[in-house]
């Protein structure tokens, strides 16, 4: 079984490291890779790829309305979007317009190396937000940093609490707040009060 | 012909129709006992009389008055904004309550087709009533309210419907009859209820301003139906008292359509207390008059006029009174404004002299006129030598004799100590003095009777002297004042272009440096964290590296959306919000409720993004400033306008003028307004200590390409 992959991005360093490392796998064939995507649609019926990896922003163009475009074209085909940003809403909007995946360019490749064999089976695979992570407990490093919230912390006095970045403090509360279905940090606060997981001293 | 021209006719004509049913059915005969009481009294014959025809016409066609009213007002505002949904709303709304009420006395008599007419008119006035108050004062369109809508116009139908059926079933006419007036009766209730809970809704959540119009309709709606409420269903329907019959009671009914017109049309907002407090004494007075003359007329009972006809004929004096004190007012002015007229014009004239460069010149001839004016003189020369030594003005032997020339010269380096009036050779010399320098001199030679100039004479010179140089003194400063002026004009207008270039160009700067920093210095990046990724597969430890370069990826995203946020082109504005609402909300304590109506308009991305940034400088603002805790953002769109609402619950502030803004370093709210301004659209701060602030900013669609980019 080998899985036809074009990948659409203008970035040449990037877009040739992507085809290294996927053709340095066995199932995976890279058919093309295209940094200009004013022929895209012709490029597709004449290299007929299984997946298509499509950069979010190339040059003048939007990675998504070019997706839209092909899959109403193609509706058989695959689209992994790959993202320098991980914005929720940019993963939503990637689902809503039918694409296959959603890859943040941060991850390490072996993620979307997965993520194509997970797609060519059929799979949607998409980053977690917050419709889906209602259930999950808090982990004692979430915990932490709500207690700091209660105490009414600033994000940047948070961080040099822990001894981590203002981004991974961001990002445990994004993730606070998603998991206690809050949509604040104040809700979040007096949910996990309510919850039992704060005490207030 | 236009449309709203043809459909007035036929309105005003369907009015004709009712009036002309009843008028021609109508004997006028009296049921009425007042009428009757007014025809007994004797002592004052023709007054009397007068007061009885008014009042029986009041009596009879009182309807006709008011549906008159009615349609004419909505005609009237009409015809004067056809555009606007909510008056061609009002318009319809007007038009059949017009109509229903014109046709309730017709259709009382049981004329055809009254009955039909009052029924159709009557059964739709509820649906135009609910449609009306979905956009006045402002848009709102509650769900509820559109089932409601829909259940009132089938009532309508329904009554219509059944008065149609009953026509076949003459034998229990009056059982259907009562049935559609039950319905008829039930449905005005509905909607009555429905608006008043809507309008009451709208004064909780709305702003100032539409307080304001809240707070006229009210009153209006109070005007209107206490009479009614007061003289005519509560003494007569619940306690059965003698009370005013309707037909009078329901002439207060015409201030609702006419308040309503006129917030329609005058879209500013009246100061309803002001105005009163500036009448207040007026007001006073006539109630206090009429307070004492009851008083008088109770004690004194040897006069036996009727209290209601007494107070009738004072309302009536008071209101000629007041119509005669207005027009004979200017009476008074006109003396006045006659002297003030000639004052004007002198001011006229003499400024239109002091016009134009020649201020000086002009000055001088002036001067000397009024030189003339005092003692009749040949020879008169004017010096100036402020900074070049100008000969102003030259007549008689200063014009003619070249040996005057040297005399002049010598005035030029003349330099006087005092402003003393010399004699020097045969000629008076006049000093001008300014700010206690010399700087001309006021030459005179020789009087045309060849007197000398004697002591009154020479008084009335001191005093030309003196305001010689006051009227050069204010020639010199008007001539600066004006180069001032059109130099700051020139200034500000190649600053306001300036300005404009520049906000334009910061722009492409922002979004070039972006597209930079995302394309290249991001992408780099992440192909070296690829790399690295790759690399710690290997024995090597990176580790370190890797987050350094995590760490550096996420700075850049950060920078890049703070540079131009990208994420307007992509997604869209209500997804951008969506995504910074999100981020506000994980960096501070700060709630913000969004409401998005922008029933699927496509806004310009150049538009998007100057919103986008907007929004994000006023909400920044409300929390950096005022510390609020909940914010609401509204958006919404309306005849190709988006309104954008934002609104806090935080301290508040007084709010500066723009350039103390600028002093204080703080661009951003100068820069939002200027940003609008270059938008075409308004901004409307409101601000109140600790109580909250309300920014509303409107903007137009199309014509947004101001700072396309």
């Amino acid at each position: 079984m080998t899985i036809n992959v074009m990948i659409v991005d203008d970035h040449v360093l990037l877009l040739e490291s992507l085809k290294n490392i996927l053709d340095n796998d066995t199932d995976i064939h890279v058919t093309s890779t295209i940094s200009d995507p004013s022929f895209l649609k012709q490029k597709i019926t004449s290299h007929y790829p299984d997946i298509v990896v499509m950069d979010i922003r190339i040059k003048s163009y939007n990675g998504l309305e070019l997706t839209k475009n092909i899959l109403e074209f193609m509706p058989q085909l695959s689209v992994i979007i790959l993202s320098g940003y991980d914005s929720e809403e940019y993963i939503e909007a990637a689902y809503r317009i039918g694409a296959s995946a959603f890859v943040s360019k941060d991850k390490s490749n072996e993620i979307l190396l997965t993520t194509i064999k997970q797609v060519h089976l059929g799979y949607k695979i998409f980053p977690k937000t917050n419709v889906d992570r209602k259930d999950e407990m808090l982990t004692p490093k979430e915990l932490e940093v709500l207690s700091l919230i209660a105490k009414d912390k600033s994000n940047k006095e948070i961080s040099s609490e822990l001894f981590v970045s203002k981004r991974t403090v961001e990002h445990h509360i994004s993730s606070i707040i998603s998991k206690l279905e809050v949509d604040s940090r104040v809700g979040a606060v007096v949910t996990a009060i309510k919850k039992g997981l704060l005490t207030i001293n | 012909m236009q449309k709203k021209y043809i459909i007035s006719i036929i309105l005003i004509l369907i009015w004709f129709l009712g009036f002309y049913m009843y008028f021609s059915y109508n004997s006028l005969e009296d049921t009425y006992q007042f009428h009757n009481k007014l025809k007994n009294i004797t002592i004052f014959p023709l007054i009397n009389n007068l007061l009885l025809v008014i009042c029986t016409n009041i009596y009879h066609y009182s309807t006709f008055f008011l549906g008159a009213v009615f349609i004419l007002t909505g005609i009237y505002v009409y015809i004067k904004k056809t555009e606007s949904i909510i008056v061609s709303n009002f318009f319809r709304l007007m038009g059949v309550i017009g109509i229903s009420i014109t046709f309730s006395k017709p259709s009382s008599l049981n004329l055809f087709p009254a009955k039909e007419i009052e029924i159709f008119a009557t059964g739709l006035a509820p649906y135009f009533l609910i449609v009306f108050f979905e956009y006045f004062p402002v848009s709102s369109k509650p769900t509820i309210l559109q089932k409601f809508k829909n259940f009132v116009l089938a009532m309508g139908l329904a009554a219509n419907l059944i008065y149609y059926a009953s026509l076949f079933f003459p034998s229990i006419d009056n059982l259907f009859m009562n049935i559609i007036r039950m319905l008829l009766v039930i449905n005005i209730l509905i909607t009555c209820f429905i608006c008043l809970n809507l309008i009451i809704k709208q004064w909780k959540y709305n702003h100032l301003w539409i307080k304001n119009q809240l707070l006229i309709l009210y009153s209006s709606l109070i005007i209107s139906f206490s009479p009614i409420l007061f003289f005519s269903i509560i003494p007569g329907g619940i306690f059965q008292l003698p009370s005013i019959p309707f037909s009078y009671s329901i002439i207060s009914i015409i201030m609702l359509p006419i308040a309503l017109g006129y917030l329609l049309t005058k879209q500013e907002v009246i100061d309803l207390n002001r105005s009163i407090r500036s009448n207040i004494d007026l007001i006073l007075s006539i109630s206090l008059t009429f307070l004492f003359t009851n008083i008088f007329f109770l004690l004194n009972t040897t006069i036996t006029i009727h209290r209601l006809q007494l107070n009738f004929l004072l309302l009536i004096s008071f209101l000629i009174f007041l119509f005669i004190y207005r027009l004979l007012k200017p009476l008074k002015l006109q003396n006045q404004q006659k002297k003030m007229r000639e004052l004007q014009k002198e001011k006229t004239i003499i400024i239109q002299q002091l016009k134009g460069d020649k201020y000086l010149f002009s000055c001088a001839t002036l001067i000397t006129g009024l030189i003339n004016k005092v003692i009749e003189v040949n020879d008169v020369c004017m010096i100036w030598k402020d900074n070049i030594p100008l000969i102003l003005y030259r007549s008689g032997i200063f014009n003619e004799m070249k040996e005057t020339d040297v005399f002049i010269q010598q005035l030029f380096t003349l330099n006087l100590e005092n402003s003393d009036i010399k004699i020097i050779g045969n000629y008076h010399v006049l000093p001008i003095f300014i700010e206690g320098k010399n700087l001309g001199f006021i030459v005179i030679g020789q009087k045309k009777n060849l007197t000398r100039i004697d002591k009154e004479e020479m008084h009335y010179l001191e005093k030309i002297q003196s305001d010689a140089s006051d009227i050069f003194f204010n020639a010199q400063s008007l001539l600066s004042l004006e180069q001032k002026l059109l130099l700051s004009q020139q200034e500000t207008n190649t600053a306001d272009y300036f300005n404009f270039i520049l906000l334009k160009e910061l722009e492409e700067e922002k979004k070039r440096l972006s597209i930079f920093m995302h394309d290249e210095v991001l992408q780099n990046l992440l192909f070296l964290l690829n790399k690295v990724n790759t690399l710690s597969k290997s024995k090597i430890d990176v580790s370190e590296l890797e987050q350094s370069l995590i760490y550096n990826i996420s700075e850049v995203r950060e920078m890049c959306n703070e540079l131009y946020p990208l994420i307007v082109e992509d997604l869209g504005l209500e997804m951008s919000l969506q995504a910074f609402k999100r981020k506000i909300h994980t960096t501070h304590n700060v709630r913000i409720i969004s409401n998005y109506n922008l029933s699927f308009k496509i806004i310009p991305k150049s538009l998007a993004m100057n919103l986008f940034r907007i929004i994000k400088e006023l909400i920044h603002n409300a929390i950096k400033h005022s510390s609020a805790t909940n914010i609401t953002l509204s958006i919404e769109e309306m005849n190709n306008f988006l309104t954008v609402k934002v609104e806090d619950d935080g301290l508040g502030f007084i709010i500066p003028d723009d350039s103390s803004l600028l002093k204080q370093n703080n661009m951003g709210l100068v820069t939002i307004k200027r940003k609008i301004h270059l938008l075409n659209g308004n901004f409307h701060i409101h601000s109140e200590l600790n109580v909250g602030t309300f920014v509303m900013v409107e903007i137009p669609i199309e014509r947004s390409g101001s700072i396309d980019h």
